[in-house]
């Protein structure tokens, strides 16, 4: 593999100094397996969350493989196939955080707010709905419907609930293995939400066990 | 390594090592859906990681940091058969050569937004102090060597237009080796932004430079003195 010179480590040049001090400091983007682990170390203790906009490639995938769309599942992380006309049928085929970002016209980190949610709860949620307890839907459709323009309660439950159905994975010719890649308790554990948003989202999967 | 056939082995696929999902990509133009489906892989696995390194690099504009992702892995699928790990057989190591090989291309895209970008947006993408996300160690346990603590404090008492220099400046430093020179496109372009004439940059970069300098000298003076009796 043809590596950039790492930082030499004998008599080092003032230059090769301040070099090293930028790539401490995290200015100079990580080159060499050695500063990769140093940095992972420092991510695993300062991470900052991925945002929405980054968590689903979909985007990129249409860039990277334009001609693909006819002939493949679109492109998202779950998406199913269905032949209604209009809007509700539109609706089904997005995500939710497409479907609001569509409605509208929001960033995410703005709709996550006004949901009182994080982004990447919010982004986990649109990802993962298939794994999202009823009581959790229903408060989610609840609280978008009352709070975001043009979004009605019923589209965000047949969103959810056509994720019910029998899941295609993007780009996959079989469902999901049984073992899903995040539980609903996952998804509220690394959100970052304040403890007692993190209790009102459990207490709905508990809810919803009873 | 045993490299998965089609996307009816989508398990294999998303179970595949990042050299693995790397080939697969390479054999795009034989087996595209198999491709697509490595390369989606790939991205959950680093997009994370590589967005927390862009925000460390000092990106202030939000939309500028998706940019160097993006663009990075739309690259690194174009690029996917550069690739040479060492064949290692650790799973960490494998990891952090690839991470290292995606590194030097999100550098390569650094450098060129440097380039590209105008005005405010350059500025935002060259100066970030947000200590926050300001990484404080050079290892798992290892603080920064005491040089490196005082290189930094002396940075971080520059005035902003003097660390704006200094960081686009060894954005293009290869370490080890003499005689290194910012490209003249990269200059000019900083010395508009900065309203200032090229020769005037260098004498800034020249200040700045000394100011460390001289506050090496004057530590291991006082080192040596601490040290006699």
């Amino acid at each position: 593999m043809t590596r950039k010179p790492t930082t030499p480590h004998n008599a080092q040049s003032l230059e090769d100094q301040i070099y090293d001090a930028l790539r401490v400091r995290g200015w100079i983007i990580p080159q060499t397996a050695e500063d990769v682990m140093c940095t992972e170390v420092d991510i695993e203790h300062n991470p900052i969350p991925l945002p929405p906009e980054l968590a689903d490639p979909s985007d990129l995938i249409r860039k990277l493989f334009p001609d693909a769309r006819d002939a493949e599942p679109e492109p998202s992380h779950v998406e199913e196939h269905h032949g209604q006309p209009g809007d509700a049928a539109a609706a089904q085929h997005q995500s939710l955080l497409e479907c609001f970002r569509a409605r509208t016209g929001w960033k995410p980190s703005v709709i996550a707010s006004t949901l009182e949610v994080t982004p990447i709860f919010l982004s986990d949620l649109s990802r993962y709905r298939h794994v999202v307890p009823v009581p959790a839907q229903e408060a989610l459709a609840d609280r978008a419907a009352r709070r975001l323009p043009n979004v009605q309660r019923t589209d965000m439950l047949q969103i959810f609930a056509h994720a019910s159905q029998a899941r295609v994975a993007a780009f996959r010719q079989a469902p999901y293995p049984e073992t899903e890649p995040m539980t609903y308790a996952e998804m509220i554990n690394h959100s970052g939400m304040p403890a007692e948003a993190q209790h009102f989202w459990r207490s709905l999967a508990e809810k919803g066990a009873e | 390594m045993e490299v998965p056939h089609s996307t009816h082995d989508a398990a294999a696929v998303r179970a595949a090592s990042d050299a693995v999902l790397l080939t697969l990509m390479a054999q795009r133009h034989t087996d595209a859906a198999t491709a697509r489906l490595a390369w989606e892989e790939f991205y959950h696995r680093h997009c994370a990681y590589l967005y927390n390194v862009a925000c460390r690099v000092g990106i202030v504009n939000a939309s500028d940091c998706y940019d160097l992702v993006h663009e990075t892995f739309l690259r690194v699928f174009e690029k996917a058969n550069t690739f040479k790990g060492d064949g290692t057989t650790d799973s960490a190591q494998s990891r952090r050569q690839v991470r290292a090989w995606i590194g030097r291309i999100a550098h390569n895209i650094f450098q060129d937004m440097l380039r590209r970008l105008k005005g405010d947006r350059a500025a935002a993408i060259r100066l970030q102090d947000d200590a926050k996300i300001r990484p404080q160690a050079v290892g798992p346990d290892d603080p920064p060597s005491p040089v490196l603590q005082a290189i930094l404090q002396v940075i971080d008492s520059l005035s902003a237009r003097e660390q704006e220099i200094i960081r686009v400046t060894w954005q293009y430093y290869t370490p080890g080796q003499k005689q290194q020179r910012l490209p003249h496109d990269v200059v000019a372009r900083l010395a508009r932004d900065l309203n200032t004439t090229p020769e005037n940059l260098r004498k800034i970069r020249q200040r700045a430079v000394r100011k460390i300098k001289a506050m090496l000298l004057s530590s291991s003076h006082s080192h040596l003195e601490e040290a006699q009796p």
